[in-house]
């Protein structure tokens, strides 16, 4: 990893971590009908394994559907507060280099539309209703892949999203 | 109108329906005051859309404002009548002058029924102190009346002085059959305006407010009825729906007079259940909104008989009054224009009961809607899906090797491309069993290493405080607090540790930029700061810590991330399974579950808690999974 540049990997994947937390959390809130366009496409890989994957206190969800429709139909009020988070490049080189849309295709190249990123999140969550509903300490991490989707430069494939979910864990902490 | 609302009403509201009753019997006999008569401007009326005040209420700017325009009326209206009262040789004593009794059904009585009139002034009067607390709490108060005289048909009354606004309260009564007037320097007439310059204006105004709650409070009933403010007597003498400035203040100042009156917030719930401000032509809320926030517990409200022809009108209530159960909408638009408006309000108020009189939950479904509610999917225990105990052998090592020799440690998992960082979060929950306050944390072993990205902005620091390699990461492991993690077996509960498989983890031959198989391990837990010198510990603190595991180092298994929180104790309950208490026939405890599924399928004891665990505290749900896995277990799965 110390072949590519620290600064651009702190600087691109610590904004990554920021944008995304912001985003997801308010549309855990407030628009829960878009929550599945948060995360990457579901894929059975070649050992079986499935992604996304996306375990909420201890549960596997089927799928991304499933997690949104249990916000949409059965989760109650709910206010975010990240009061801490961090984040590391997990591997620089997560999306081959001809995967890049408008990418140059060499293998050390674009590495700032190809890491993935762990981010670790901590805060707390108001439930039920503002203000006044019980308040719980939780802690989630989040593995972000590259969208492939999203274009270098610009037009409307470059304003797509640049990282999606590809694992998740949330755990109520208090 | 108002009557008809509150006739339909249950039970509940029997204590507002006796308010108004009570009222309506008072206001029949005050020929000042009648309900349904002919309309006056309206505090609702002439409060439009962009009149809405915000912030809070300056009371002293509020009655100088009311004054003024109080003192302008006065002065471009009506004739001002001189005080035909004088001053009082008695000194501390007050002139009143009582007219309107002459003809009464007392008249034929040897002193012109004059002995019984003044025993029904002193007993009225003695009835009515100020709002709340003289009134009826403290009936012991009684007032007399010490010196009379009747000069033709008037008869004049000397009280004293901090007693002439209870007496002034009794003016418009009904006398055996008459109602009499009473006048005097320090009365505010009730039909004309007659105001002196009050050396004390601030307090006048106070008085009046105070006067006028105490006049439309029922203290056995606790209801406070602000119905038809527009054609209440005493506030139109004043002049005070005059202008649209003194009606948008008026409500907000109200308000505020009638929180003064309370010390606690538990005194005033107790004492105003149900607030009624039906009748008011309101088409919105904006004069009146000040309501929900003086009156957040209200039990009952009524507000029939306005203008309001759509929910939005009430929309800055939505969500308020936490505790309204019974609410009073009919004879508004809103009844015909907005169908299913019903069903909605429902949703505004959790424990609303009663709607228009008419039952809409049952105290059941209301207490059923209030209860805690449970999260959608039940908290379970561990979800860890290992593979050949590569998860289970590193969180075993891992944490005894942090508590006691971490230059070792980092030898054995972390490698040159290995990143450390830990962030503090100061201001996580505590543990809310053990309430521990505000109890300093103290977190100078950790503040000038936390990556908190929400409080760390500069890329600068965001790069200095990510540590890389073995020596790095070694570097600051010595400058981090002695531990001392609790035992993952025999204190188990103490510990949240999820385990999935992770996709895409860099590979150290090179062979797949893309990466390899790997796992996400999310511990949470706590552990003790230890004094080295003498082993003893001195904090006690919650974290949070995901790893990611990845191909490399000597042992095979390295750490590509670690990520640590830090945090205030937080306690361990929050990931309780819940899986247990949905089975009720099962008494066993997890640890005797787990012994059994052991004893049955010759697992190991660690072994046969994941499995109970991944199948939600089920015994037959793991025995099935055991009997589909078996074949692929490894051979460390068995005793």
């Amino acid at each position: 990893m110390a072949r590519f540049d620290q600064h651009m990997l702190t600087t691109v994947s610590g904004e990554a971590a920021e944008n995304f937390v912001d985003a997801y959390y308010t549309a855990l809130q407030g628009s829960r009908h878009t929550i599945s366009s948060y995360y990457c496409p579901h894929e059975v890989q070649t050992d079986g394994k499935v992604v996304p994957a996306i375990i909420w206190n201890g549960n596997l969800l089927p799928d991304v559907g499933s997690f949104q429709k249990m916000f949409e139909n059965d989760m109650p009020y709910t206010h975010y507060d990240v009061q801490s988070l961090d984040c590391h490049v997990l591997n620089p080189t997560s999306l081959a280099a001809d995967k890049v849309q408008g990418g140059s295709g060499a293998e050390d190249k674009d590495i700032e539309r190809r890491m993935s990123i762990v981010v670790a999140v901590s805060g707390s969550v108001r439930l039920e209703e503002p203000q006044k509903g019980p308040l719980r300490g939780f802690s989630e991490t989040f593995v972000l892949v590259p969208n492939p989707e999203k274009a270098v430069g610009k037009g409307p494939k470059a304003e797509k999203k640049g990282w999606l979910v590809q694992n998740q864990n949330f755990r109520y902490t208090v | 109108m108002t009557a008809g609302a509150l006739k339909r009403s249950s039970d509940n509201f029997s204590h507002h329906r006796g308010g108004a009753k009570r009222r309506n019997v008072r206001t029949d006999r005050d020929g000042d005051l009648v309900m349904d008569g002919p309309k006056r401007d309206r505090v609702g009326k002439t409060t439009g859309p962009g009149r809405a005040r915000g912030g809070g209420i300056n009371t002293a700017a509020l009655q100088r404002e009311v004054l003024k325009h109080v003192a302008s009326d006065s002065s471009q209206g009506g004739p001002i009548r001189a005080a035909k009262s004088r001053p009082t040789p008695q000194g501390h004593l007050v002139e009143l002058k009582v007219t309107g009794w002459t003809n009464s059904k007392a008249s034929t009585q040897d002193d012109r029924g004059v002995s019984s009139l003044i025993g029904f002034l002193e007993r009225h009067a003695s009835k009515r102190g100020s709002l709340f607390t003289q009134k009826g709490r403290n009936p012991a108060h009684t007032t007399r009346i010490k010196k009379s005289k009747v000069e033709g048909d008037v008869l004049f009354i000397y009280v004293p002085t901090e007693e002439v606004s209870a007496y002034a309260k009794v003016d418009g009564f009904v006398f055996a059959g008459k109602n009499i007037k009473i006048e005097g320097a320090s009365i505010r007439a009730k039909s004309s305006p007659n105001r002196q310059t009050s050396p004390e204006p601030a307090n006048d105004v106070k008085e009046l407010f105070q006067d006028f709650l105490s006049s439309r409070y029922n203290l056995e009933t606790k209801v406070l009825d602000l119905s038809a403010l527009g054609t209440d007597a005493k506030l139109n003498s004043v002049g005070m729906f005059n202008t649209t400035s003194t009606q948008s203040k008026f409500f907000p100042a109200l308000m505020k007079i009638c929180d003064a009156q309370f010390k606690t917030a538990q005194e005033k719930k107790e004492t105003i259940q149900s607030v009624a401000l039906a009748g008011n032509e309101l088409s919105n809320i904006t004069a009146v909104t000040t309501l929900a926030q003086t009156f957040p517990d209200l039990q009952n409200l009524d507000l029939s008989g306005n203008k309001f022809d759509s929910l939005n009108c009430l929309i800055g209530w939505k969500n308020k009054f936490r505790y309204l159960e019974h609410l009073v909408l009919s004879n508004n638009p809103l009844e015909q224009l907005q169908p299913g408006w019903e069903t909605e309000i429902l949703q505004w108020y959790p424990r609303l009961r009663l709607l228009n009189g008419v039952q809409v939950r049952t105290e059941e479904e209301v207490a059923e809607r209030n209860k805690p509610k449970k999260a959608p999917l039940p908290i379970l225990g561990p979800n860890f899906q290992d593979e050949a105990q590569i998860a289970e052998t590193f969180i075993t090592s891992f944490f005894a090797g942090f508590d006691t020799d971490r230059s070792a440690l980092v030898n054995m998992y972390y490698d040159t491309d290995s990143n450390f960082s830990l962030n503090v979060n100061t201001h996580a929950m505590r543990d809310p069993i053990q309430q521990m306050g505000h109890k300093t944390q103290g977190w100078d072993a950790y503040i000038r290493l936390s990556r908190n990205l929400k409080h760390l902005n500069n890329p600068g620091p965001r790069a200095a405080r990510k540590f890389q390699g073995p020596d790095e990461i070694r570097k600051v492991w010595t400058q981090l607090p002695a531990t001392r993690h609790p035992n993952l077996i025999t204190d188990q509960q103490k510990w949240s540790i999820d385990c999935q498989h992770q996709p895409g983890v860099p590979d150290p031959s090179g062979q797949c930029p893309t990466g390899v198989g790997g796992f996400l391990i999310t511990v949470h837990g706590e552990y003790e700061e230890l004094d080295t010198t003498n082993g003893k510990a001195t904090k006690h603190r919650s974290f949070d810590r995901t790893f990611i595991l990845g191909p490399g180092g000597p042992s095979g298994v390295k750490v590509v991330s670690d990520l640590w929180t830090v945090r205030a104790y937080g306690g361990y309950v929050a990931w309780k399974p819940e899986g247990l208490q949905q089975h009720p026939p099962q008494q066993e405890t997890p640890k005797n579950l787990a012994e059994e599924i052991s004893r049955i399928t010759s697992m190991n004891i660690m072994y046969s808690r994941m499995c109970l665990a991944e199948n939600g505290g089920d015994v037959q749900k793991a025995l099935a999974a055991f009997e589909a896995a078996k074949a692929n277990l490894p051979q460390d799965a068995f005793v």
